[in-house]
């Protein structure tokens, strides 16, 4: 029995290198095989290469959704974060009819499959004749980030020291001083860790995206899948690689900033 | 005239009401403290006074001013909360200077108020640090000076040295009443601490289901509690039930299970039951059969400057201190006589309802 | 509470303090209720709609009101096939996240920093991944030519054609619990961010031995973030579109799966509409008699359940 209970054993550390190197694996395969020289899928066996990585820039439409996915990102999280500010002070702070039917309804994207909200938005964008323009894209995704820029935002309100707003107004601050200067101050740490996650799950939706993406306005993820229902070439590899790289810089970002267990608790 | 008035201050929260007609007079220059249990009303007549809560009847007036409608952000009283509620995102200078700028003050005369200020409290050198990077004790001080550098009228403090240690407590009790002396701003503190109430205030409203039950000097309060409640909540107290009678030689007297004592200023209740209240240190453990009554030594307890017994009586459990002059003289198990002086006993009539038990400590 | 916020906000006057605290939250949710109402509640609607109407594959889409999509959803042995398999994926990977998850889990939470912290990067950010890439590395782990079927030819376990575990169960299986097993980490870590470790070392200075600690006591402790997890990954993955699509492909249908080939090759849109609903209702369903069933259950020992 080891000295200090509240240390892994031999046998959880094995387990825990297993499981990082299941968790990784799949990451570190597509890395390896972006920079083949080969014109196939192969691993670098004969040294490294850029050539897929150069590819990319021959592929505008690559770009373009990359850069789709970006505002759509941008777009998506700040409106969301936006509703979801003063909702969020209304949940946490007043005790009203309809309260907890608002609180389940802003928070039910998450139950409900984006298969379904795929279908639904499909027939619904079509019906009023915005389908698979831009403007369609952004009033989906904020339909589906809301419940994370809302759980983080509620959190911040909740968490924060109301004695502090007292203070502020008893040394003389009116109502809107004391919440410029002191109440969204406090909330901003988690305003912003519910923008970022809001942005990143949004750059990544693929599921719902699929069905309200037109090829004029098609999302980085919704073009990688179309793509591999025709091929799989190194060329996925590359951008995969390029996806990989800025997430984890956004993660890191997130993490320094948040504390990524924080931020992730309110997914899922 | 005095200088904050309470009148008939009342607050109901639907069926309960939490401060019943509470009159105080509070004169300028002065530090009173609201003493008493968690619920008694204390922080709910601090509240009312603040601003951040609206009494259901009565008036808050202060130097002939109405303020009992006024906006807490027009009030301009100084507030230290329990919590601090310190600005977590603002520096130390930015806290201080917080309440200056919503006075609109100019940047050279803010930065030399808050220089002034911090260097009140002796933390001249933490300007830069953020609360979280402060110890709690000098988080305190930050909300004090914060609370101090806008000149309020008026003071009020909120449980402010709950959240420090023993020892520090007792340093900041004295820290806070010099500073008070200096400034010289009229300060209402609550507090569920009566030692710190004793120690720090000039006057002591002692407060129970939101009414005050007395209010005194600290140690008027002490020596002669109105009633049963600030006796064992003030400070330690045997409780000795007895009956008031006729003595032989004429003198009123007391009849404590059977023991006839004198009574001589222990001021007149009447006859019936009453409640004899005798201060633990006023007790005088003697020999066997020299006291007025004799006993058991039931338990002896160690603690620094004195020594604690609880001695077994006809009379009941005393609870007695001697001051720590070298070992113990008595040991457990020990015979002993008990005895102390007649103006040393307290007669307190039994508030209805109340039932407190014999010797009943706070 | 709110009386206090009201207060502070200045209203004197009783009524004007009435008046705010009645309008005020309404202001504040107005927005987001409306962008809701209309945004999720009329597309739902409209497919709730379009479920009972006619479909013809010459004719289109006909307003006719129908039962026949439902009775095909609910009666035909071909959408029976894809429902069973897509919750038979699903419990399977379920229970395969609580395996790896929760252990995984606890041992990070052992770890000293800056272990500790690293290791949780590494095991959440995935999470943060596109799954089209975090799916795209296991085609490429586990196809015909793939890392997985070299290392068995090279031990020779596998013949010259190789093995590829695409459009297969074991591989659409292996990419969920890949994509998903970060949730189980996260729901268990959470709990046991609120387990007092001390509970442990009392276990130990009774008597017990470090699995008996860790079965006793640790375990029931973490449990509602076991089950929560477990809520999670089993509803995502039942109705998870990208690493089936792209694993299991035509020849293995889960539930979303055929609602994309109803709505984008088929055209049945009616047909695929009633899909969504059945599977909405089962999530639904699922989801609520699950919550209820773990609050009744863990409502006296751990609070929030």
């Amino acid at each position: 029995m080891s000295v200090d209970s509240r240390r892994n054993g031999r046998l959880a550390l094995a387990f825990h290198t297993l499981f990082v190197i299941f968790l990784l694996a799949p990451l570190v395969v597509i890395i390896l095989v972006a920079f083949t020289p080969k014109g196939y899928l192969s691993y670098p066996t004969a040294g490294f290469s850029l050539r897929w990585f150069r590819e990319i820039l021959e592929r505008p439409d690559f770009i373009d959704a990359f850069y789709h996915s970006l505002n759509l990102g941008i777009v998506s999280a700040t409106l969301a974060t936006l509703l979801s500010i003063p909702a969020a002070l209304a949940l946490a702070r007043f005790r009203f009819a309809g309260r907890e039917f608002l609180n389940g309804l802003f928070l039910s994207p998450l139950m409900i499959p984006h298969i379904v909200l795929g279908v639904a938005f499909l027939r619904f964008f079509s019906e009023i004749g915005i389908g698979g323009t831009f403007a369609s894209l952004v009033l989906a995704h904020v339909i589906i980030v809301m419940p994370y820029t809302l759980r983080l935002v509620l959190a911040a309100v909740m968490g924060l020291d109301r004695e502090t707003e007292r203070a502020a107004v008893s040394l003389g601050a009116n109502p809107f001083t004391s919440f410029r200067r002191i109440t969204l101050p406090q909330m901003l740490p988690g305003v912003a860790g519910g923008w970022m996650l809001a942005f990143i799950t949004s750059f990544d939706e693929l599921t719902m995206t699929v069905f309200v993406a037109s090829p004029s306005n098609t999302t980085l993820p919704v073009k990688m899948y179309n793509y591999i229902e025709q091929t799989i070439d190194p060329l996925l590899a590359s951008v995969s690689t390029v996806i990989i790289v800025l997430t984890v810089a956004f993660m890191l970002v997130l993490d320094r900033f948040y504390g990524l267990d924080r931020v992730l608790s309110g997914k899922g | 005239m005095s200088f904050l008035t309470l009148d008939s201050l009342t607050k109901r929260y639907g069926d309960t009401t939490a401060v019943d007609t509470l009159d105080l007079s509070i004169e300028r220059g002065e530090f009173v403290s609201l003493l008493g249990p968690s619920g008694c009303g204390k922080t709910t007549t601090l509240q009312m006074i603040a601003g951040f809560a609206l009494p259901s009847a009565g008036r808050i007036v202060m130097d002939g001013r109405d303020m009992t409608d006024l906006a807490p952000n027009a009030r301009g009283f100084g507030i230290v909360f329990q919590s601090y509620a310190l600005f977590p995102h603002m520096t130390v200078t930015e806290n201080v200077g917080f309440g200056l700028e919503m006075r609109k003050i100019t940047a050279p005369e803010r930065r030399r108020r808050i220089r002034q200020a911090l260097g009140l409290v002796r933390l001249d050198h933490l300007d830069d640090r953020y609360p979280r990077e402060l110890s709690g004790g000098q988080r305190q001080r930050v909300a004090l000076a914060r609370a101090l550098v806008i000149e309020p009228p008026l003071l009020l403090l909120d449980e402010p040295l709950s959240n420090l240690d023993a020892k520090l407590r007792e340093e900041m009790q004295l820290e806070l009443r010099n500073i008070q002396r200096n400034v010289g701003t009229t300060t209402l503190m609550v507090t569920h601490d009566q030692g710190e109430a004793l120690s720090m205030s000039d006057r002591v409203v002692v407060m129970d289901q939101g009414r005050a039950m007395q209010i005194a000097e600290p140690f008027r309060a002490y020596e002669e509690p109105a009633d049963i409640f600030v006796s064992t909540f003030v400070g330690k107290t045997n409780l000795l039930e007895g009956q008031v009678a006729a003595g032989t030689n004429g003198q009123p007297c007391v009849d404590l299970g059977g023991q006839r004592l004198d009574l001589f200023g222990a001021g007149m209740v009447g006859d019936g039951p009453v409640r004899v209240s005798i201060r633990p240190e006023r007790l005088e453990m003697t020999a066997c059969r020299q006291g007025l009554v004799d006993g058991r030594v039931q338990t002896r307890q160690f603690a620094g400057d004195h020594w604690l017994y609880q001695i077994d009586t006809p009379v009941g459990l005393l609870l007695a201190t001697c001051p720590n002059c070298g070992p113990a003289s008595f040991d457990v198990g020990d015979e002993v006589g008990v005895r102390w002086t007649p103006d040393s006993m307290r007669l307190l009539k039994d508030r209805p309802k109340t039932t407190l038990s014999l010797g009943g400590m706070s | 509470m709110t009386e206090t916020v009201m207060e502070t906000m200045r209203p004197r006057s009783p009524n004007r303090a009435r008046h705010l605290e009645r309008w005020l939250p309404l202001w504040l949710t107005g927005p987001a209720a409306v962008f809701f109402l209309v945004l999720l509640g009329m597309p739902l609607l409209m497919t709730l709609a379009l479920s009972f109407y006619t479909f013809d594959y010459t004719a289109g889409i006909d307003k006719t009101l129908t039962f026949a999509n439902y009775a095909e959803v609910l009666f035909d042995g071909y959408f029976h096939e894809i429902f069973l398999r897509t919750y038979a994926i699903s419990l399977v990977t379920t229970v395969l996240c609580v395996l790896l998850g929760a252990p995984e889990a606890y041992i990070l939470y052992r770890m000293r920093s800056p272990w500790r912290s690293i290791f949780l990067l590494v095991t959440l950010g995935p999470l943060l991944i596109s799954v089209v890439v975090r799916t795209l590395g296991w085609v490429l782990l586990i196809g015909g030519n793939g890392l997985l079927s070299q290392l068995l030819q090279g031990l020779g376990l596998a013949g010259s054609r190789g093995v590829s575990l695409m459009y297969t169960h074991t591989g659409v299986v292996i990419a969920m619990v890949h994509v998903l097993v970060p949730f189980m980490v996260i729901s268990v870590w959470a709990s046991l961010r609120k387990v007092d470790l001390s509970t442990g070392d009392a276990a130990l200075s009774l008597g017990a031995k470090p699995f008996t600690v860790m079965r006793r006591v640790i375990f029931p402790q973490v449990l509602p973030g076991v089950l929560s997890g477990s809520l999670i990954v089993f509803a995502l993955t039942a109705s998870y579109f990208a690493t089936p699509s792209i694993i299991g492909g035509r020849r293995l249908k889960v539930v979303a799966t055929s609602v994309y080939d109803e709505y984008l090759s088929t055209m049945n849109w009616p047909l695929g509409a009633s899909i969504s609903i059945v599977l909405l209702l089962l999530n639904v369903i699922i989801v609520m008699s699950y919550s209820r069933w773990v609050e009744r259950r863990f409502r006296r020992t751990l609070g929030e359940g």
